[in-house]
Formats: structure tokens, C-alpha cells, sequence
């Protein structure tokens, strides 16, 4: 029994590269069917171009890159060229890390690492930019950024943490992009100063969670210490 | 080739074929360019810690699906984000297309953004992730006949505001 030409109709808005054997017969059974399948055609074409998004250039080799964390069995971290430049301006006091994926053994590890990671092409992606998703990317930590430095924004994005996912921010002050690392699980000793691979960084206790500053050794990052420790602000919970 | 090797050369060849189609996929249901990019970087960290259960290549792409809408499950269950709003989802130039072309698409690209998410979803499932309907069927945990219902309205909504849009030319009169 062939098919009517409603239910062909039916079939092709519902899956027009059926394979189905009395659709294909009934494809090309008479000069109705044939049209109606070539305006289909022409429908998914533009469907596919609509759907058929930019995709960002970085996105395969950022994914690719969550393999290339350091390995879960913990090797000394010397053994990472990373880690291998990394100086630390004042001793770790005595933090206790819980490690997931990313096996660092200190935050100021992570903080390379990460930095040697994406550091210099996201700021070089920020330039010329304003970041209009502040808020809605802080919101996933029931947080927000106290206008005088989400103003001052000019990209971020989520990164991963030593404790979970963080947010990578880029500001755009008056000494030039400045690059702050959020981390909301992870505590730090306030005020730890390290140098590595040419640039200088500040670790900052907040309320919850912590920051790292990173900048060249020109920009004095201690100065946006106060404003990073009191930028990010808890969202009161909803009713 | 050493066994940590091999892993990661299964694991990038999964980062290749897969992350644009997941990407667009995420952008489509999330409507936010970070949020999508957070959900396709957290599928693969999961993928990547889970790899080694993953025993049939063939099932990897509805593997990273399944993990990619639980992520999303997830985080609507925290808090649904403002920007969700579907204005707010940036559909970048495509320079490569004829101006008429790119309107067309343009306002094709709106409408999609307005369908309701139970005819947007299966219809991403199908077009972006080449899904059939039984697949989707399965994903979505709903009948086969039901999907193939969402994907026709889904069409004829698009259709029909196309229609009021004048852009369609014949291809309206296909529902």
C-alpha cells in the first residue's frame, strides 16, 4: 500500500533523511512527492546553516589540554617544566590541598601552571573587549564583582581550580591587562608574593575562597590587592 | 605506544570529532557563550576521568551527550542563571554567506532560539548531533512517535514564522 501524501508530508518535517524503504519509493512516486522533498531540502539546508554556529578557535585544543594536567599519580613538581621556573617569593605556609583532577601540590604550582596554560592568549583575547557576562558568570558562585572592578572587566571566563571551577579575569587598568584568577573553594595566605616565568603574582584571601593577581613586574599587582579582596561579593539568597 | 598514551590519543580523537558539534549544542540549549564553553570543558573533564569505562568507540558521541545535558541538569538545579533569556544568545557573523543568504539565516537563527525547549532539543539532537529518532527517543526518555511529533511542530513552527517573515519563498507550503 503506498503512501498518502499527508503522512509523506508527516515523515519528512519529522526526519527528512529518513532511509525508510516505502518513504524512498514514495520520494519519488509523483511530481508532488518530488517537490515536496525538494522544498524539504532546501528547508534543512538553511536549518543546518542557522544551527551551524562560529565555534571559538581555542575551543578543541582547550579540551584537548584537560588531558594534559598533571598525571594523578603526584611526581614531584620539579618534574614539570612549569614548576621548573617557578620561584616562590615566600614559603607555602602550610596549606592543606584537596586535590581533585588537577593534582597540584600548592596553589602557587596551580597558579603557573594555569598562567603558563592560557595566560598570555587570554590577554591577548581581551584586548579591545568589554566583558558584559560578569554577573552571569559569577552567579554560578552565588557571588557578584563590586562595580569598581567589574567596570574595569574586559574578559572572563571559567577555569578550572585546584577545588572545582573558578573564573579567569582579565582587567583593564590604567598600567595596563591585569589577570585575576578566582577561586572560590581555595584558601591561601594573603599577601603571598611569587615570581615566575617573567611575571609577579599576589595571592588574596577573600571572604570565601581567594584570588591570585598576575602581572608583570612593572605593574605592581600588590596594588589591586585591596580592590580584588573586596570585589567579590556574596548574592544574598533567594526567598 | 604506552597504555597513559594511547588514553590520550583516544581522548583528543574525542576532542576533534566531537566538541564543535557539542559546543553548538550546548550554545543552543544554554544560550550563553560562556556557560557553553563551561559545559563542553566540564563534559570532557568527566569524559577524560571516566575514559577508560567507555569500551565501545561507536557509543562515545551519545556518551558525551548524556554527560553534557546532566552537567546542564546541574547547574539549572543550583540556580537558573538571568541569562538565559534567549535574546541573549550571540549568533556570531558568518562572513562566507551572500547578505539575502544571511538574513534568511538570521532570522531563521531567531525563530530557533524561540522554539520551546521540547521542540528546540530534539531538533538540535537530530540536526547538530545527527541523532536519529530512536537515539533521541532514548535520550530524552520519551516514545519514538512523540519525538518524531516534537520534530514536525517543531519544523512547522519554524515554517510558519518564516512565513510571517516572508523569507521562505515556497518552501512555507511544505506543512
Amino acid at each position: 500500500m503506498s503512501m498518502n501524501f499527508s503522512e509523506f508530508k508527516r515523515l519528512l518535517g519529522a526526519d527528512p533523511g529518513n532511509q525508510d524503504p516505502a518513504f524512498l519509493r514514495a520520494r519519488e512516486s509523483s511530481d508532488e512527492f518530488i517537490e515536496a522533498a525538494r522544498a524539504s531540502g532546501r528547508f534543512e539546508e538553511k536549518l543546518n546553516r542557522a544551527l551551524k554556529l562560529a565555534v571559538p578557535d581555542d575551543l578543541i585544543s582547550n579540551l584537548k589540554a584537560v588531558s594534559d594536567a598533571p598525571p594523578k599519580t603526584a611526581a614531584p613538581w620539579r618534574q614539570y617544566a612549569i614548576a621548573a621556573s617557578l620561584l616562590l617569593a615566600v614559603a607555602a605556609a602550610g596549606l592543606t590541598w584537596r586535590m581533585n583532577t588537577m593534582n597540584f601540590d600548592s596553589v602557587e604550582q596551580y597558579v603557573a601552571y594555569h598562567y603558563n596554560h592560557d595566560g598570555e592568549k587570554v590577554l591577548s583575547n581581551s584586548l579591545g573587549q568589554t566583558a558584559d557576562d560578569v554577573d552571569a558568570v559569577l552567579a554560578r558562585f552565588d557571588v557578584t564583582m563590586a562595580p569598581d572592578m567589574s567596570r574595569m572587566v574586559s574578559l572572563i571566563k571559567y577555569c578550572p581550580t585546584p577545588d572545582g571551577k573558578g573564573a579567569h579575569i582579565v582587567l583593564n587598568t590604567q598600567e595596563g591587562p591585569v589577570t585575576v584568577i578566582y577561586m572560590p573553594k581555595t584558601p591561601v595566605t594573603d599577601g603571598e608574593m611569587m615570581d615566575f616565568d617573567g611575571v609577579r603574582a599576589q595571592l588574596v584571601a577573600l571572604k570565601s575562597g581567594s584570588a591570585a593577581v598576575i602581572g608583570s613586574y612593572a605593574q605592581d599587582v600588590s596594588r589591586f590587592h585591596n580592590l580584588v579582596q573586596n570585589a567579590f561579593l556574596p548574592v544574598a539568597a533567594e526567598a | 605506544m604506552s597504555n597513559e598514551t594511547d588514553r590520550q590519543a583516544r581522548f583528543h580523537s574525542l576532542a576533534e570529532a566531537y566538541g564543535t558539534d557539542l559546543y553548538r549544542y550546548a550554545m543552543w540549549i544554554c544560550g550563553n557563550d560562556a556557560l557553553a564553553k563551561d559545559l563542553v570543558q566540564e563534559t570532557y573533564l568527566r569524559a577524560w576521568k571516566a575514559l577508560d569505562k567507555l569500551n565501545d568507540i561507536g557509543a562515545a558521541k551519545s556518551w558525551l551527550i548524556t554527560i553534557l545535558r546532566r552537567e546542564y541538569a546541574r547547574t539549572f538545579e543550583r540556580k537558573v542563571p538571568k541569562f538565559t533569556d534567549v535574546d541573549a544568545i550571540e549568533v556570531p557573523e558568518d562572513t562566507e554567506m551572500e547578505p539575502d543568504d544571511r538574513l534568511e539565516v538570521q532570522i531563521l537563527r531567531s525563530h530557533i532560539k524561540k522554539l520551546p525547549m521540547k521542540y528546540r532539543e530534539p531538533l538540535l539532537l537530530q540536526v547538530v548531533m545527527g541523532n536519529s529518532c530512536a537515539e533521541i527517543a532514548r535520550k530524552l526518555d520519551i516514545s519514538k512517535s512523540a519525538v518524531m511529533t516534537q520534530l514536525f511542530r517543531a519544523r512547522k513552527q519554524l515554517l510558519e514564522r518564516m512565513q510571517k517573515d516572508g523569507v521562505t519563498g515556497n518552501v512555507h507550503e511544505l506543512f
